[in-house]
């Protein structure tokens, strides 16, 4: 599992991760994850690149997006439609955050 | 795989240092009379990687040790990848080399495959088929603490399986299941009992993370919910069930733990089925003939995740002959022998094959199967199922 950080200012971050959120994965970003988004600002997570997100990588979303929630900060997921068929909609995530196609689509989520 | 164990039982914690005995010398303490404690030596031993529970390993001594198929080797690894006699690892010195025995599939150290005989450092992974062995240097109170580890992973197991029901082999609905552990131990559980008005409650539950932690959170649910224990709770109602499962195990008072979960209550009588489930797969019922089936679930978030909120719920009839398949998604979410991920359309299709043996036992056959598929010989997730039959 990869993760890059794409921009990170004192407005947002923009993560992206790429690979299997699988218990291997998560045990692999989890920390670096959780430092990078503990500082201010908004977060877009962008999930394109992840091509399984299994139930604890659900639980790690769910973490962030109280993290978070708790100083008033958004996050907005960006993933391909096949995630978010699948395990976006099963856990639904898709009903709590908000999931759009594009980094940039996600930028304008935060700006309203 | 029973060398690993007896080897590993056979490596015990080393003796208590000699206790020291104070002189005449009032200012000097017991500690200070000590005879320095030597430092202990590691020992080099091959570790089998998400072996089961994660500990098996197997020390390195002077004699060569032959890996392979072959129930009769030094180390015995059952998988379908391997051969009967695939490599031949051996000390020389301080060193470890490593050499191919003419497998069909090959010998890989940090994914390089072995050509003659190569040294294996320290940390080095070790491949044959889908089973991985790391290289490491262990203390005997290394190897202590492992076992040690390994003993609380199995003993959170079997207190799990203990509050698992018997089958159900009389009566109007028929029940059977099957509960195999992956090899670091998930969270899954499930159940059943009968309600007071004789319906029959069904439940999987799936604890997300793996290890002792999840296994009894995964106990504390299944006690809260077939000891009827959530305040003002009807269980007979699915939604308002979760709703109070939510408050009970909010995760912010449970470690950020949260799992997944089916519930369902069946009449038997009336052939009808309520149900609720929360960021978990759809049970499947599979009609008597095996000519349809259908997706039984409502759209929740995970249990404990988000405060108070309605949970949806839903209802469907059941025929005579039905089968209600519940399970966790250890039972389709594995990788195949090809690296192809399998997905649910792909278990819903083993459900319905044509030839599909829906004798007693299926659950523990479709465990198999998937064992099958895999080529493995543990699943890396709990694999959970349970099989609810309408009278015919």
């Amino acid at each position: 599992m990869n993760l890059d950080v794409v921009e990170q200012t004192a407005r947002l971050s923009c993560i992206r991760l790429e690979g299997k959120l699988d218990s291997t994965g998560v045990d692999q970003v989890e920390t670096r994850l959780t430092a990078l988004l503990s500082k201010s600002g908004d977060a877009i997570l962008d999930l394109t690149d992840v091509s399984f997100l299994s139930s604890l990588g659900v639980r790690l979303l769910i973490t962030i997006a109280k993290l978070l929630d708790r100083r008033a900060s958004k996050l907005v997921l960006v993933a391909a439609p096949q995630l978010v068929d699948g395990a976006l909609k099963h856990s639904s995530l898709d009903e709590i955050l908000p999931i759009v196609g594009a980094v940039e689509q996600a930028k304008a989520v935060l700006a309203t | 795989m029973k060398r690993f164990l007896s080897l590993f039982r056979a490596a015990q914690p080393p003796a208590p240092p000699p206790r020291p005995v104070a002189g005449f010398d009032p200012c000097k303490t017991v500690a200070d009379a000590a005879p320095p404690r030597e430092q202990p030596k590691p020992k080099p031993y091959l570790a089998l990687v998400r072996g089961l529970a994660g500990h098996d390993l197997v020390a390195l001594t002077d004699a060569p040790l032959v890996l392979g198929r072959d129930a009769t080797l030094d180390v015995h690894l059952a998988d379908a990848g391997i051969s009967r006699r695939h490599c031949r690892v051996r000390r020389s010195g301080a060193r470890v080399l490593v050499e191919d025995l003419g497998s069909t599939n090959g010998t890989f150290v940090d994914g390089e495959r072995v050509e003659g005989e190569v040294e294996l450092p320290t940390g080095a992974t070790l491949q044959l088929g889908d089973r991985r062995l790391r290289l490491e240097r262990l203390t005997d109170e290394d190897v202590a603490a492992r076992r040690s580890f390994a003993a609380d992973l199995d003993r959170a197991r079997r207190y799990v399986e203990a509050l698992i029901p018997p089958p159900l082999d009389a009566g109007p609905v028929r029940t059977e299941w099957v509960y195999v552990p992956s090899s670091v131990l998930g969270g899954d559980a499930l159940g059943h009992h009968a309600l007071s008005d004789g319906r029959l409650a069904l439940y999987v539950v799936d604890v997300c993370g793996h290890g002792v932690e999840p296994a009894l959170h995964a106990a504390s649910v299944l006690n809260a919910i077939r000891g009827e224990s959530l305040p003002e709770t009807d269980f007979g109602d699915p939604g308002q069930v979760l709703a109070r499962l939510n408050t009970a195990f909010a995760m912010e008072t449970h470690n950020d733990l949260v799992f997944t979960i089916w519930y369902g209550v069946l009449d038997a009588e009336r052939g009808r089925v309520r149900f609720a489930s929360a960021g978990h797969p759809p049970a499947l019922a599979l009609s008597a003939d095996g000519s349809t089936l259908r997706r039984l679930g409502t759209k929740n978030p995970p249990i404990g995740s988000f405060p108070a909120r309605a949970f949806a719920q839903d209802e469907a009839d059941l025929g005579r002959g039905e089968r209600l398949y519940v399970f966790s998604d250890g039972a389709y979410e594995l990788e195949d022998r090809d690296g192809r991920e399998r997905s649910l359309e792909d278990f819903e299709r083993v459900l319905t094959a044509p030839h599909a043996d829906r004798s007693p036992g299926e659950p523990q056959r479709l465990y198999e199967a998937s064992l099958a598929a895999t080529g493995a010989s543990l699943l890396e997730d709990d694999f959970s199922l349970l099989l609810a039959t309408l009278p015919a």
